[in-house]
């Protein structure tokens, strides 16, 4: 029991992503805190290392640096070979991993390469009662949850999905001073097949740090009403969501998309309009701290998350309230 | 180009939901897994999108055969009439006793020695996930057994040559294009749209069309490392979340009352 639990740190344009202290918290909890137990894989291009004392606060004691050129693309072919090196060299009895977009990919590349076991989706990791670790995962689009135990000999590589593990801050008693352990990530002779050709994003706030969050749903019953939507969103000082069923129907973007294949938020407000709470979609969005639903069916299960309830046409309730918050607003 | 489309059965993702939403969704607590009575099963949607990437790019000029390997299942014979309904050359069935203990990542070894046995494959296309387990295992897996790149989350996959093909893929904020030189993974997301409506003839010709069932002696994959990785994670309970369910309803009045009073507690609350 006294070995270590490695967290993959993730390192984006010189900062490390936000899922690492998400990860680091994660790990300390199962640690209870033992001193020396949580160390972490960093990887990117040369300077990285200069990234690791950002980890001692969360609780990191030593950081596996593996520093190249070809990982400055984050590209998990690459990324888990630095990864592995790293788990080689600590051998730790878990290795967990944030599901970014680099990290959906990376932790069943680098689990196929230490010749292990890998579970995705976790929102949970404990121990349980005989001692085993235990992992949480919603399944079925959320519908239900699997509880699996899990090797630590070899270590099993666990994703968690972004926002739904604890919200990692810098633990008391965090060591001040960390070790930085240099690994090779048997990058030589390497050739990359992919080239990046081009990257769009949508620039502006994102959707998962808005405090309030105005999701419409198919219950708006045409493409012209999201205007509604996006008018309520401004009024209350938020943002537009949408369920994956308008953002098919082009009513709303990809990047307003709450749920399983979008976006996982977390606001204090969340304001479900028109939709009817399908796992998938509440899978996105069930961590919000308050959610109202306005809703024409007295069944749907979004009643069953919501903190207050309409129950109505949102078409004729919508007008109504937005001129109220707006007067609020003024007043 | 030699495409190979990975396929999974599945419990009808859309019945389950709406077992689910009706409360009448049940576990077997014996073999911890959903009861499937009255729960059809079917090809995973995202799947069936992975063939109709294959079939645009067959649309676009691209020559080769188009095969669908599938490991296990209970209605296999089902499964491959949707392939080949939606437009799948060949189908391979691996089935043997030996797979039964496989995980994603079993199941991924039984994948990547099984297109090892057929041939090989310039392009393999899968869902991004199964919509029973929602793991998205299996295609970044059979990669990096096959020591190949894998482009995950596509929404189109268009060939740039007969080694190289262009992928869009969905991410948080927008979308990225890579190219990427063959052979590669590529897994389909939604985005790709729904899948053409087989034509009448093609449902006819379908059911005439037989998939090759292959075992593990014959792909040449060892037993043991189709079940450690298994039994290495054990499931050991599954359950529905109870929901608290204490939702205050707004009502008294029309809308317009409803309304100034739920702005008023959203106000009360700080929320607004």
């Amino acid at each position: 029991m006294s070995k270590s639990i490695l967290i993959v740190a993730e390192a984006e344009g010189g900062r490390l992503v936000r899922m690492v202290s998400d990860l680091a918290a994660v790990a300390c909890g199962l640690v209870g805190g033992a001193a020396g137990s949580v160390v972490a894989a960093l990887s990117g291009p040369p300077g990285t290392a200069g990234l690791a004392k950002e980890l001692w606060p969360h609780g990191v004691s030593v950081a596996y640096v593996a520093e190249h050129p070809l990982l400055g693309e984050l590209r998990p072919e690459t990324h888990a070979r630095a990864a592995a090196a790293a788990v080689q060299q600590a051998g730790p009895s878990l290795v967990l991993v944030g599901q970014t977009l680099l990290g959906r990919d990376m932790a069943p590349y680098l689990a196929a390469r230490l010749n292990t076991s890998v579970l995705m989706n976790a929102t949970e990791l404990r121990r349980n009662s005989s001692g085993e670790v235990e992992v949480v995962c919603p399944v079925y689009g959320g519908s239900v949850r699997a509880v699996y135990t899990v090797s630590e000999s070899p270590a099993t590589v666990v994703g968690f999905q972004p926002g739904v593990a604890v919200r990692g801050e810098a633990v008391a008693g965090g060591a001040r001073q960390g070790q930085v352990v240099s690994v090779d990530p048997g990058l030589g002779g390497f050739q990359s097949k992919v080239k990046l050709v081009n990257r769009a994003t949508t620039a502006g706030p994102r959707l998962e740090e808005a405090r309030v969050i105005v999701s419409g749903g198919k219950g708006l019953g045409d493409k012209k009403n999201y205007a509604y939507i996006e008018d309520l969103a401004k009024v209350v000082g938020g943002m537009p969501g949408a369920s994956r069923a308008i953002v098919d129907l082009g009513w709303a973007t990809r990047a307003q998309q709450v749920g399983l294949t979008g976006k996982r938020v977390s606001p204090d407000l969340y304001m479900a309009i028109g939709i009817s709470g399908a796992s998938q979609h509440m899978a996105g969005c069930s961590t919000s701290k308050v959610i109202v639903a306005v809703n024409r069916e007295r069944d749907a299960v979004i009643f069953k998350y919501a903190r207050y309830g309409v129950l109505g046409d949102c078409l004729e309730f919508l007008p109504s309230f937005i001129e109220e918050c707006r007067k609020l607003k003024a007043g | 180009m030699k495409i190979a489309v990975l396929a999974k059965e599945i419990p009808d993702s859309d019945i389950v939901d709406a077992f689910a939403w009706a409360g009448r969704l049940q576990i077997d607590p014996t073999i911890k897994a959903i009861r499937r009575e009255g729960i059809a099963l079917g090809m995973n949607a995202y799947d069936e999108q992975a063939i109709e990437a294959a079939m645009r790019l067959r649309d676009a000029g691209v020559k080769g055969t188009i095969s669908v390997l599938s490991v296990g299942g209970t209605a296999p014979d089902k499964l491959f009439q949707r392939a080949f309904a939606l437009g799948a050359d060949e189908g391979y069935h691996l089935a043997d006793p030996a797979f039964d203990e496989a995980d994603s990542v079993g199941v991924a070894h039984i994948l990547a020695a099984a297109i090892r046995h057929v041939g090989g494959a310039d392009l393999v296309l899968c869902g991004r996930q199964g919509s029973d387990y929602d793991q998205g295992i299996v295609g970044p897996t059979v990669a990096a057994l096959m020591d190949i790149p894998c482009i995950s989350i596509a929404r189109d996959v268009k060939a740039v040559s007969e080694k190289v093909v262009r992928v869009i893929r969905v991410i948080p904020d927008g979308e990225e294009t890579v190219d990427v030189e063959l052979p590669a993974v590529v897994t389909i997301s939604n985005e790709l749209g729904t899948p053409r409506y087989p034509p009448a003839m093609a449902l006819f010709a379908a059911r005439r069309k037989r998939a090759t069932t292959l075992t593990a002696k014959e792909i040449g994959v060892d037993p043991a490392r189709v079940s450690v990785s298994g039994q290495r994670v054990r499931r050991v309970d599954m359950y529905i979340p109870e929901l608290k369910g204490k939702c205050e309803f707004l009502d008294g009045g029309g809308p317009r009352e409803v309304a100034a009073k739920l702005a008023q507690r959203l106000r009360e609350d700080g929320l607004i």
